[in-house]
């Protein structure tokens, strides 16, 4: 019985003490859900699964032989058959099944994954296969059309296909509208074995590829890369029709390599695409295009490419091997393959050469060079390649030889301004001040007088923001991009000076050093320096000269122990080998008579000493000289 | 190809012989051989280095009686005793040298780049650079060395060049120094300071063949000793004989009196890099080879273990002497005693062994045809 003091109690209770609010607990994802859930699957495996799943397949077997038997009992009228090549053909079919019913094969199929089965002649095993396979009904993306073919007997199948990753009108003129209208005229009543898929293939299908797949492995391959599998009952293998159509990105500019001369074409997602685009820039017979498929779960297909008469097949050989033994189970990128199958992937310094570029694949490819591309990406990676050969651009063959030997030049100084500058800077303003001249000396002096932090700081400041600058313009989408990084550049640059917060001098260094880099045409490769930069900084403030020189000397050293896929990566320098006049120094296209030695190309001569073979030839017009 | 492991050419060969040869210059010896021999050093330097190129036509000889590397030649001619004794002092030879030199340009480093800097740092941080070159192997070396070293010789020339203002020709009279004979006699001593010009003996399986390792090792030698007197003899022309033997540190002193104008008169601190690369190339170079060879001396499967341990022990041999007095007359000692004894000694020794070998052989083959 509630009383005055009671309620009062409850009042204050009520009003003082903390309640929580009615609200569902959040969500927080379990520790240990990983080993609940192994163990649920060592329970699901070990006690009855195995049996259960016999049970099952036994089961749809049977059901199949009731309704084989019922079939035949309605065409049994008064002792007589009344159609008995449709019994013949289901009697054919029984004995199909039969095989699978042994007691070997269904241990087997019960203990096996669905991606591990063979395909089934039983129609309702293989549907039960692909719902487990393709995780059904949850899954909406995958659809599966039951239909009839018009033979005699009807024969029921089905087909299997990823929406979006078909082409509907090919799927509708070149697969539904043979199958469904025309297999009648075809097909003989008793061909109803494996083959029938044979005449299928040959007289209906009017696809440009079609295969048989008689494991599930292949036919999830097919249905995943946008292939549509066709089953039929009593038909113990698929039929995969190449119905892809998934809508892709068409050939575009180049985005990060463009040139004012040369192709202006760029890679796209599609693997075919891309493996089309380099074969029309090479065309040649020798050009071999070998399909290999990485990942467990994703089985992403790589082409790798070379010109059979050209790449030597020891180097082709053993890029194969590195890519057939990457056991992951998702490549997604190129460059994580790159990383997966190179022979430093802790080194900064890119070992593949990186393009969008058709054109710069073909050139490379015509060298003796490999090169491989990855599904639903649009750059290649070509291999073997040398240090020097990331300082070379797209164009530089466009132009003359005294033109492109300045730009590379200009781009080897880039990396040099850009490793050394801010360093030197750092070094010369601690230890050796004496290096400058005097005027210079005082000038620097007297801008850094009322600038509160010592060099090293102000020159992390500015990299700091440098970079911050250079990341943030290139998250930003669009043109605002660009607009923002130079405007912060501007206004931050300009605020530091004014602030006394850095010298002027120090924004000309980081301005100079961060425009240096973006002269090397390869973005990996920048990348490498821009961070090994900061590693100098640290060893110019410590040690000044001193600690710069013994930078260099260990990176020089590790640039030259390091190999691309067996080839050394200072080639033609160090070590020295033929090089060509296409190192830093180009010489004229007609006088570049050889491929370069360090790839040791089976054809190492790629044009006679005179390739301008019409100076040798009078010409057959022209005005006369008297 | 010439890149494939185990496999140097010329040019690699030539890269290490020189690399070798070539600190030194950047360290008071030139100083020293104007004091021993006045003006006659700078064709006193070739003297000392014709010795060297007679031992590698000796070794040319013995090669082809017994294919191998030092050790293993050693032990086909002198057995297992005389092959320990022969690696210890060539270990010893290697070890003693990086120490002296990573003392030396430690204690250069001092005077002219980071006087505030604690003498035992850079001794250690010397090593350490030296032990990470070493750690990155042979191959690593001679290719930067080659990439390196072209750069390094033109800024030598460059500085020498610059010079020119400062030549004088009378400062060579008289070319003889204290004599011809006194001259020579000096050359033949100091011979032991191009010990180095052997470095391929001990690593002849990794050159190609034979010719290879003879005109590695000769171009290589003839190169380093060109440099070598032609910095002393612009040295001794700029210097004149009673300043130069006084100079602790040649270059850096004629880096200090190039001018070219207002705008570039105080370089030396740019000559830094160059000296700093070449120093630390050789010490590296020293550390890996004395390491190599007590790899091969107790048959060890990897050498790469043995670097820091190695390391550690040169930098603590460059920190015994006391002072860099002690250092220099060491090193000058070191060199006119137990360098070349060590050059002429084993030379000779294995030529002989070599050559009774031959002659057994050749004997053993005449009789088994009287037979």
């Amino acid at each position: 019985m509630e009383t005055i003091f009671s309620k009062s109690f409850n009042y204050l209770k009520k009003l003082l003490v903390y309640t929580p609010s009615c609200t569902p607990p959040p969500f927080v994802l379990d520790d240990q859900s990983d080993q609940k859930q192994a163990l649920d699957n060592i329970h699901e495996k070990t006690d009855l699964a195995g049996p259960t799943e016999q049970l099952q397949i036994l089961l749809r077997q049977a059901k199949h032989a009731k309704d084989v038997l019922e079939a035949i009992s309605t065409n049994l009228k008064e002792g007589h058959l009344i159609n008995p090549t449709q019994i013949k053909t289901l009697l054919k079919k029984l004995e199909e099944n039969k095989a699978e019913t042994s007691p070997v094969r269904l241990a087997y199929d019960a203990a096996s994954q669905p991606e591990d089965r063979e395909v089934s002649a039983l129609l309702a095993e293989n549907y039960t296969i692909l719902k487990k396979l393709y995780k059904l009904p949850q899954n909406k993306d995958i659809v599966i059309r039951n239909l009839t073919l018009p033979l005699s007997p009807p024969l029921k199948a089905i087909i299997v296909f990823l929406d979006g990753m078909v082409d509907s009108k090919t799927l509708n003129l070149a697969v539904l509208q043979p199958l469904m209208f025309f297999s009648a005229d075809h097909i003989q009543v008793d061909n109803i074995s494996k083959t029938l898929t044979t005449t299928l293939i040959e007289e209906c299908l009017p696809a440009n590829q079609v295969n048989k797949a008689v494991d599930y492995k292949s036919v999830q391959h097919g249905i995943n890369s946008g292939d549509t599998a066709l089953f039929i009952d009593g038909v113990p293998e698929a039929v995969l029709i190449n119905t892809k159509g998934m809508i892709r990105r068409g050939v575009d500019r180049p985005m990060t390599e463009q040139t004012v001369r040369g192709s202006q074409a760029a890679f796209s997602e599609g693997l075919r695409i891309n493996t089309a685009l380099i074969r029309a820039t090479l065309k040649s017979s020798d050009l071999v295009t070998e399909i290999l498929s990485i990942g467990k779960r994703t089985n992403t297909s790589c082409a790798i490419m070379y010109v059979e008469s050209l790449a030597n097949p020891t180097l082709v050989a053993e890029i194969r091997r590195r890519i057939k033994g990457v056991t992951t189970d998702f490549m997604g990128d190129i460059g994580s393959l790159q990383q997966f199958i190179e022979d430093h992937p802790g080194n900064l310094f890119p070992q593949a050469l990186s393009t969008e570029r058709p054109d710069r694949v073909a050139v490379h490819l015509a060298e003796g060079r490999v090169a491989f591309i990855l599904d639903g990406i649009p750059f290649a990676h070509i291999v073997p390649v040398s240090f020097f050969t990331f300082f070379h651009s797209a164009e530089d063959f466009s132009f003359k030889a005294i033109a492109s030997t300045g730009l590379r030049i200009l781009r080897i100084v880039a990396a040099f301004i850009t490793l050394l500058l801010p360093s030197l800077y750092l070094a010369i303003n601690y230890f050796h001040q004496e290096a400058l001249p005097t005027e210079i000396t005082l000038a620097v002096a007297g801008a850094r007088e009322r600038v509160p932090f010592p060099a090293f700081i102000e020159i992390i400041l500015m990299e700091f923001s440098f970079e911050l600058i250079r990341e943030g313009g290139l998250r930003i989408p669009g043109v605002l991009g660009s607009t923002i990084g130079i405007v912060g550049a501007l206004i931050l640059g300009q605020a530091a000076v004014t602030a006394n917060i850095v010298s002027p001098i120090v924004v000309i260094i980081i301005a100079l050093a961060g425009l240096a880099s973006f002269a090397i045409p390869d973005f990996q490769m920048a990348l490498a320096f821009r961070a090994i930069r900061f590693l100098f900084l640290l060893l110019a403030a410590g040690l000044g000269l001193v600690g710069v020189a013994s930078g260099l000397l260990l990176l020089v050293l590790l640039l030259c122990s390091m190999k691309s896929f067996g080839v050394p990566y200072m080639v033609p320098i160090a070590p020295r080998v033929e090089s060509n006049l296409d190192v830093i120094v180009r010489g004229p296209v007609f006088h570049q008579e050889k491929r370069p030695d360090g790839l040791n190309a089976q054809d190492s001569i790629r044009q006679p000493a005179i390739s301008r073979e019409w100076e040798l030839e009078k010409p057959s017009e022209g005005q006369k000289k008297p | 190809m010439s890149y494939q492991p185990g496999r140097m050419g010329i040019a690699e060969g030539m890269a290490l012989v020189f690399i070798m040869l070539f600190p030194r210059i950047f360290l008071t010896t030139p100083a020293n051989a104007i004091a021993a021999v006045t003006t006659a050093a700078w064709w006193v330097v070739i003297v000392s280095g014709l010795p060297v190129i007679l031992a590698i036509f000796a070794w040319i000889y013995i090669f082809r009686q017994t294919p191998g590397d030092l050790f293993s030649v050693s032990e086909k001619l002198l057995g297992r005793v005389g092959a320990w004794l022969v690696t210890v002092a060539a270990i010893m030879v290697f070890f003693i040298d990086a120490a002296l030199v990573l003392r030396q340009f430690a204690e250069n480093t001092l005077l002219t780049a980071l006087p505030q800097v604690e003498f035992s740092f850079i001794v250690g941080w010397y090593t350490l650079i030296a032990a990470l070159g070493a750690l990155l192997g042979l191959e690593a070396l001679a290719r930067g060395t080659y990439l390196l070293f072209p750069m390094s010789v033109m800024g030598l020339i460059l500085v020498l060049l610059l010079l020119a203002p400062y030549y004088d020709v009378y400062n060579l009279t008289p070319w003889r120094g204290y004599g011809l004979l006194a001259s020579l006699q000096t050359g033949i001593l100091q011979s032991g300071i191009n010990i180095s010009g052997l470095i391929l003996v001990i690593v002849s399986p990794a050159m190609q063949n034979i010719q290879t390792f003879k005109w590695a090792s000769i171009f290589g030698v003839t190169s380093g000793l060109f440099i070598k007197s032609l910095t002393l003899f612009i040295f001794t022309m700029v210097f004149g004989v009673a300043t130069a033997s006084e100079k602790t540190l040649p270059f850096f002193e004629m880096s200090r009196l190039v001018y070219i104008n207002r705008y570039f008169q105080r370089i030396e601190a740019l000559f830094i890099i160059l000296w700093v690369i070449g120093g630390l190339l050789g010490i590296s170079l020293g550390l890996y080879m004395g390491t190599f060879l007590i790899t091969r001396l107790l048959k060890l499967p990897a050498l790469q273990p043995l670097i820091p341990l190695s390391a550690y022990i040169v930098a603590q041999m460059a920190m015994v002497p006391p002072d860099i007095a002690t250092v220099i007359r060491l090193d000058n000692y070191l060199i006119s005693h137990f360098y070349t004894a060590t050059l002429f000694i084993i030379t000779l020794v294995l030529l002989i062994a070599a050559f009774v070998k031959s002659k057994k052989r050749r004997l053993q083959h005449v009789s088994s045809y009287d037979n």
